[in-house]
C-alpha cells in the first residue's frame, strides 16, 4: 500500500518514512504544498499524511484540492497545533483523522491502517494475525473462529499490537494509546506489565499462535 | 508603627489643634473682658473717691459718714499722722442694709487728710450685675467653643469623606484587579485632579503590565508549541533506534532512559501548552456538565492504574453536582484531581470521592500536610513525585480561575482533601 507524507520537517519526514516502510508500506514524500499537489495529481495513494503548516501553503488547502478532485485517499492531518478549530475544520473538509505532534510511531501505523481499512469497502473489515482475527467495528476477537472474551482495554491493547506486528512497541506508547493521557507518571508505567500479562494469559488460554514478547524492558513485540 | 486610617489620622491632629487653639482664644478673650469690666468699675470708683474728697473739703458733714449708705462710701478718722495716701482697690463681699446679705463688690480704700487730720475712705461699687454678665459670657463662650469644635469636626468629616470617596473607589478596584483577567481595571471618575491623575497612572500601569504579562504568556505558549516538532523527531528517532536488532541490552537500557526523559519532557510541554491554551481563553464553549457520570467514567478509566497502585476508589453520591462549563475543561479538572489522588496514594489505601449538590470532595490518606500556599503553584512538587510534571494542580487552578462561580480548596484532616465547591 502506498502512502504520501507531506511534511516540511525533513527529519520527521524521514523518521515516519522509515517507520512505515518497516510496516511494509511504500512511502513517498513531499516537503511543501506545491510538491504535495504535484504528487497527488500524478499518483494515487492509499493514505496521505498531511502537515497543516507548510512553507508555501496550508495543508487544509491541499485537502480542499483533493476533495475537489474527488480523490478517495484516506487523509490523516498531522499538526503541531493541538487546536480544536483546526481539528474540526480538517474533519469537516473530509480528513479521516487528526493527529497532534508529538506522536508515537506505533500509533501512527495503527491510525494509518485504520484509516485505510475504513476507506476500502472491500468487505474485509477485520485484522488478522496468524490464527487471531480482530473485528474493530464490532470490537470482537476470535481465535480459529472461536470468540475470546476481552474487556475494552484488552481489546484496545490487542488492536494496537495487531496493527504493529513484529515491531517494538514501547510501554509509553501503549500506555498513551490505551489509557490516553492518564499515565503522565512514568513510574507507574509498570502497571502496563500486569495488563500485558493478563492479555498473554487469555491468548494462551484460547491457544492463539500470536505471541507478545518483552523487549529488554523497553516495550513489547507482537509476533 | 501602628496603622491608622487617613480619616483618623487627620481628625486626631485637627482635633488636638482645634481644641487647643480655640481654648487659648476663648480664655484670652474672657480674660480681656474681665479686665475691661474691672477697669471700668475701678475708674468710676476713682472718680467717686475724687468727688467725695473734693466735696468733703467743702462740706465737712460728709466726713461723718461712718457707715455705707446711699453714697456707697464710709469715712473713718484715723489717729495720729503720717499715713501713706496710696489707693488700694480689691474685690470683696459687702454687707448692705440691715438684711445682712452679702454682695460681691469692688472696694476702693484710700487715706486722705484735711488739716492734718487723716481719714480712711472706703468706696465700693456693687459688681453683682457685672459678675452675672461675666458668668453669662463664660457660659456663652463654653457653648460657642463646643459648637465651633463640633462644627469643624463635622464639616471636615463630610468634606473629607466626599473628597476621599474616589480614593476608596480606586482602592476597591485595585483589590479586585487581577492581571490575568484583561481589562478589569475600570477607571474611576472624580472631581479631584490628584485622584484622576492617580487613576490614569494606575490604568496606564495595569495596561503596561497586562501587555507584558500577555507577551510572556504567549511566549510560553509559542515556545512550547515550537518544541513539539523537535520533540517529535527525538522520540520517534529513539523508537526507531529501539527496533534496531544490533543494539546490546545495555545500550537499549540507556536508550530507554533517554526515551523516558523525553517522555517527561513531552508531558511537561503538553501541560504548558494546555495551561497557555486555558489562560488564553481557547475553551469558550459551555454546556451543562453532569459531574456524577463524568466522575464515574474517569474513575473507570483510572481503574487499572489505581488497581496497580492497590488503591481503591470509592464514590459516595449524596447529590448531583451539575455545573455549566466547558466539557473538555471539566474533564481535565476532574481527571487531574483524581489522578493527583491516585498518584500520591500509598499502597492499600482508599480514595474517597464524595459528591454533593454544591461540592465535590476528593480525599486520600496522607501522613503529612502539604503546603496549601504552594500546592497549586507551577512546578511545586513534594519529594515523592519525582517524575510527575508538577503542573496538574496548577492546571486545575487555572481552570477554576476561568469560572468565578467555582472554588477549589485544599485541607488536611489526617488525610488530603481537595474540595471543589460552587460559590453561593
Amino acid at each position: 500500500m502506498k502512502i504520501l507524507i507531506v511534511e516540511d520537517e525533513i527529519e520527521l519526514q524521514n523518521t515516519i518514512k522509515d517507520s512505515l516502510e518497516k510496516s511494509d508500506f511504500i512511502v513517498e514524500t513531499a516537503s511543501d504544498y506545491s510538491e504535495g499537489i504535484e504528487k497527488t495529481v500524478s499518483f494515487e495513494y492509499d493514505c496521505i499524511l498531511l502537515d497543516i503548516m507548510l512553507p508555501d501553503g496550508s495543508g487544509l488547502k491541499l485537502l480542499e484540492e483533493l476533495k475537489a478532485m474527488k480523490r478517495e485517499e484516506a487523509v490523516i492531518i498531522v499538526s503541531a497545533k493541538d487546536s480544536l478549530d483546526d481539528k474540526i475544520d480538517g474533519l469537516n473538509l473530509g480528513a479521516d483523522d487528526y493527529m497532534t505532534k508529538p506522536f508515537h510511531l506505533a500509533e501512527l501505523t495503527a491510525r494509518v491502517k485504520a484509516a485505510i481499512r475504513r476507506k476500502n469497502n472491500h468487505g474485509v473489515n477485520f485484522l488478522s494475525w496468524k490464527n487471531l482475527q480482530l473485528d474493530p467495528d464490532n470490537r470482537t476477537a476470535k481465535v480459529d473462529g472461536k470468540d475470546i472474551e476481552l474487556n475494552r482495554k484488552e481489546f484496545d491493547l490487542l488492536y494496537y499490537f495487531i496493527s504493529n506486528p513484529n515491531r517494538v512497541i514501547t510501554k509509553v506508547s501503549i500506555a498513551e494509546y490505551v489509557w490516553g493521557d492518564h499515565t503522565e507518571d512514568a513510574d507507574s508505567l509498570d502497571f502496563i506489565y500486569s495488563q500485558i500479562k493478563n492479555l498473554r494469559k487469555k491468548l494462551q488460554q484460547f491457544e492463539s499462535d500470536a505471541n507478545i514478547k518483552s523487549v529488554y524492558g523497553i516495550g513489547y513485540k507482537f509476533s | 508603627m501602628k496603622e491608622r486610617t487617613l480619616k483618623y489620622y487627620t481628625y486626631r491632629y485637627l482635633l488636638i489643634a482645634v481644641l487647643i487653639i480655640i481654648a487659648i482664644w476663648a480664655a484670652s478673650f474672657y480674660w480681656l473682658i474681665i479686665k475691661e469690666v474691672y477697669d471700668t468699675i475701678d475708674k468710676s470708683l476713682n472718680n467717686s473717691k475724687n468727688r467725695i474728697i473734693a466735696n468733703a473739703k467743702i462740706d465737712t458733714d460728709i466726713l461723718n459718714t461712718r457707715e455705707f449708705g446711699i453714697g456707697n462710701f464710709m469715712i473713718t478718722p484715723l489717729p495720729g499722722e503720717d499715713y501713706s495716701e496710696n489707693i488700694h482697690i480689691y474685690s470683696t463681699q459687702v454687707n448692705i442694709g440691715k438684711l445682712g446679705n452679702e454682695y460681691p463688690a469692688r472696694m476702693l480704700q484710700t487715706i486722705f487728710h484735711i488739716n492734718n487730720q487723716y481719714f480712711q475712705l472706703e468706696v465700693y461699687a456693687s459688681t453683682l450685675e457685672d459678675d452675672e454678665f461675666l458668668q453669662n459670657l463664660l457660659l456663652s463662650l463654653i457653648v460657642l467653643y463646643f459648637s465651633i469644635v463640633i462644627s469643624i469636626i463635622f464639616i471636615n468629616y463630610f468634606v473629607l469623606d466626599k473628597a476621599l470617596r474616589p480614593f476608596y473607589a480606586i482602592l476597591k478596584k485595585l483589590k479586585i484587579y487581577r492581571i490575568d483577567k484583561s481589562n478589569n481595571y475600570l477607571s474611576v471618575q472624580s472631581p479631584i485632579k490628584e485622584f484622576n491623575e492617580l487613576d490614569v497612572e494606575l490604568y496606564g500601569m495595569t495596561q503596561r503590565n497586562e501587555k507584558i504579562y500577555n507577551y510572556q504568556k504567549d511566549f510560553i505558549g509559542n515556545a512550547a508549541h515550537e518544541l513539539q516538532t523537535p520533540l517529535s523527531i527525538i522520540s520517534n528517532k529513539i523508537e526507531l533506534l529501539m527496533e534496531d536488532e544490533n543494539i546490546s541490552f545495555s545500550i537499549a537500557e540507556k536508550i530507554n532512559e533517554v526515551y523516558l526523559a523525553v517522555y517527561r519532557l513531552k508531558n511537561l510541554n503538553k501541560s504548558l501548552l494546555t495551561l497557555a491554551k486555558i489562560s488564553s481563553g481557547q475553551f469558550p464553549e459551555k454546556k451543562l456538565i453532569h459531574f456524577n457520570p463524568l466522575i464515574h467514567s474517569i474513575v473507570e478509566n483510572l481503574t487499572e492504574l489505581s488497581d496497580f497502585k492497590t488503591a481503591h476508589i470509592q464514590i459516595i453520591e449524596n447529590g448531583n453536582f451539575d455545573f455549566s462549563m466547558n466539557e473538555e475543561l471539566a474533564h481535565i479538572l476532574i481527571f487531574n484531581l483524581i489522578k493527583n489522588a491516585v498518584t500520591h496514594s500509598e499502597k492499600q489505601t482508599v480514595i474517597k470521592i464524595l459528591i454533593e449538590k454544591n461540592s465535590i470532595y476528593i480525599q486520600n490518606p496522607g501522613k503529612q500536610k502539604l503546603d496549601e500556599q504552594m500546592i497549586f503553584k507551577r512546578f511545586y512538587k513534594n519529594n515523592q513525585s519525582k517524575s510527575s510534571t508538577g503542573l496538574g494542580l496548577s492546571i486545575v487552578e487555572t481552570i477554576i480561575q476561568l469560572y468565578p462561580a467555582l472554588s477549589i480548596q485544599y485541607q488536611y484532616q489526617d488525610k488530603h482533601i481537595f474540595a471543589l465547591r460552587k460559590r453561593k
